[in-house]
């Protein structure tokens, strides 16, 4: 939909290496690469839906983008800034124009601050608001994530899941950011709950002009919010594109073997059935060439020894195998 | 980006039914510890003590105290509690008050009630400021390696590395004699036994903050706070701080009683603070030579010291189940 609109964000080639440590004097005995050379661009008021198994790194994307893990290499540029080269000090004037919202709602928050404390809390350490003023924010926050003004004075322990995410939301949204990172805000909501979470991102979408990277690895899900989806397996993006294109035509293998696991009630719809096993390898030991070759029901000769470059399948959408070419 | 100005404010009424606090957590620990008997019991004694203690030093010091603990009345020597002076052989300024010696007078006719009302504020304050430089020197250690512990010094160890072997280290030693082989070396004095208390019983504690810090520091609220661009000062004392304080607050009350026991035993030594001035610690000391022919010199500031360690502990017990949230009925 926002194809004219400008480039909010664009991550070229991010890597993360995690250090592994050994030994009575912990030395880097090695490195788990994370975030293996990750490229996307976002626009503005789009939403790009990031999908993966569990230890893929898409959570790690995220907060590389962030800055709350330090990337080890690579290049991020938000409006016009290249946060990777600024000082932690700059970087922390920027961060109130990007936020994140985390899986787990009863951690992101602390036990021992009421919720008008936590909602509170951006406005009072950034020196922004006080008083009077404060109390209507805080409370016009609160009826902008759905929730009544009586819950004010409750702890987190006292609400629910649903309540609890909301509550994550309205302190990500206090200073008017322009980008958010979801970090699988839902997968911790029960199905209904879930729904409404969506709805209220979408409605604050709307209303605030927000970016949204969204994490999930929940594809109906993702098919829901999407604007555009990028793959990830074992730190690549294997396939990225506009959402229905994604969904109508995979052209990774992945991808359709992540398509075929979403269980359908379409019966006239017949979709090759295309099964993977085995587990996803240790990221400390990466197979050489593509990544995905070991469980790969199409794999080649060329696939074990040589790296995909990306193919351009259609407007946008692009993918990273052999097979493409 | 206006899109929150333009929102519908629902203004909030000052001091109105919005205002009224709901039940903070200080108030639901408490009706929660009320239930404890046993810590409550604990408490109470607590309280009774520190009256105890800061009514002693009003009345034990100054150059006419109302309690003397320091008067000699050779010709009264050992005579059990409640018993009534012999007023003929007293000048009128040496008549205890009430005209009785409540716990009866040591080998040099001393009023041992008074003596014990003094030692009652030695034990206090070497209590309480002990474990105060224990728990401070402990949360900064702590926290530095639990939140700063992945910095390296050098290249070659890392901070965690470094405090985490001096705790170990600083525990290998047998903590008593080496408090006794410093205090043999210093003067004598009792700010002196503080210090040293204090020094060689930090560790607990720097080990509870450092625990506590390094999973508090993988929560999310942190990163949340992070993503906020808030200060690492910020994040720990508004953050960190207030969730790591449970199990040091409980490590603290015990280990007041520890102190207390500490400071009584160096004073049974000799070691303790100087003799003009009393501590249950020395009465006890000076009690046992006379353990036959008056037993009340050894078992009153026996019992003393019994009681104070015995109301920290369960206090701080009580407190320990209170604050451990496995422990709490919540939903």
């Amino acid at each position: 939909m926002s194809h004219n609109l400008p480039t909010l964000l664009q991550v070229n080639n991010l890597v993360k290496d995690f250090p592994i440590r050994e030994g009575v004097f912990r030395r880097v005995a090695g490195s788990l690469r994370a975030v293996d050379r990750v490229t996307f661009s976002i626009d503005e008021g789009e939403t790009l839906g990031l999908v993966g198994e569990s230890g893929c790194g898409k959570t790690t994307v995220g907060r590389a983008i962030l800055r709350l893990v330090e990337p080890t290499a690579g290049l991020v540029i938000f409006s016009g800034d290249d946060l990777l080269s600024l000082s932690p000090r700059e970087m922390d004037e920027r961060r109130t124009n990007m936020q994140v919202v985390m899986q787990d709602p009863i951690s992101s928050l602390d036990p021992r601050m009421s919720i008008k404390d936590i909602v509170a809390e951006p406005f009072v350490a950034h020196g922004r608001l006080k008083g009077q003023a404060l109390r209507d924010r805080v409370a016009a926050l609160l009826e902008m994530v759905g929730m009544a003004p009586q819950h004010l004075w409750r702890y987190p322990h006292e609400l629910s899941g649903g309540q609890r995410q909301r509550i994550n939301i309205a302190r990500a949204i206090a200073l008017s950011p322009r980008f958010l990172v979801l970090d699988e805000p839902t997968s911790a909501l029960d199905v209904s709950v879930q729904a409404q979470i969506l709805n209220l991102l979408a409605d604050l979408q709307r209303d605030m002009k927000l970016t949204y990277l969204f994490i999930s690895h929940d594809l109906s899900v993702i098919k829901h919010v999407s604007h555009r989806i990028a793959i990830m397996y074992l730190g690549r993006v294997v396939e990225i594109g506009p959402v229905d294109e994604v969904y109508d035509n995979p052209a990774h293998p992945y991808t359709q073997t992540l398509l075929a696991a979403i269980p359908a009630i379409d019966l006239d719809r017949k979709r090759k059935r295309f099964l993977i096993s085995g587990e996803m390898p240790s990221a400390l030991t990466p197979p050489p060439g593509c990544h995905f070759h070991t469980r790969c029901p199409l794999v080649q000769e060329t696939c074990r020894r040589v790296e995909p470059a990306k193919a351009t399948i259609g407007k946008e959408h692009s993918a990273s195998c052999h097979l493409l070419r | 980006m206006t899109s929150i100005e333009n929102m519908k404010t629902s203004t909030v009424p000052e001091g109105g039914a919005l205002e009224a606090p709901r039940r903070t957590l200080f108030q639901e620990n408490w009706n929660q510890f009320k239930r404890n008997r046993l810590a409550m019991s604990g408490l109470v004694i607590f309280v009774i003590f520190f009256i105890i203690a800061a009514a002693g030093l009003l009345l034990t010091s100054g150059t006419d105290p109302i309690f003397d603990p320091a008067l000699v009345r050779l010709q009264e020597k050992l005579r059990p509690p409640l018993s009534a002076p012999n007023f003929e052989t007293l000048k009128p300024e040496e008549v205890p008050r009430f005209g009785i010696y409540l716990f009866g007078t040591d080998d040099l006719g001393r009023d041992v009630f008074s003596r014990m009302l003094q030692g009652a504020w030695v034990s206090l304050t070497v209590g309480f400021v002990a474990v105060g430089i224990a728990v401070v020197i402990g949360v900064m250690l702590g926290g530095i390696a639990g939140y700063y512990g992945n910095k390296r010094i050098l290249n070659l160890i890392s901070v965690d590395g470094l405090i985490v072997g001096l705790i170990d280290i600083m525990l290998c030693f047998p903590s008593f004699f080496l408090i006794l082989t410093v205090v043999a070396l210093l003067p004598a004095s009792i700010y002196n036994i503080m210090i040293v208390i204090g020094l060689t019983s930090w560790m607990g504690a720097a080990r509870f903050v450092r625990a506590e810090f390094l999973s508090l520091r993988e929560q999310d609220f942190v990163t949340a706070a992070r993503a906020l661009g808030l200060s690492d000062l910020w994040i720990i004392f508004r953050h960190m701080v207030p969730n790591a304080m449970a199990p040091v607050l409980v490590s603290a009350t015990i280990g007041i009683a520890g102190a207390i026991l500490t400071e009584a035993a160096l004073s049974f030594l000799g070691f303790g603070v100087p003799p003009p001035h009393a501590t249950w610690g020395n009465i006890l000391s000076n009690g046992k030579d006379f353990l036959f022919d008056a037993p009340w010199l050894t078992f009153i500031p026996g019992f003393a010291v019994l009681i104070v360690v015995l109301a920290f502990n369960l206090f701080g017990e009580g407190l320990r189940d209170v604050l451990n949230p496995k422990l709490r009925e919540r939903h």
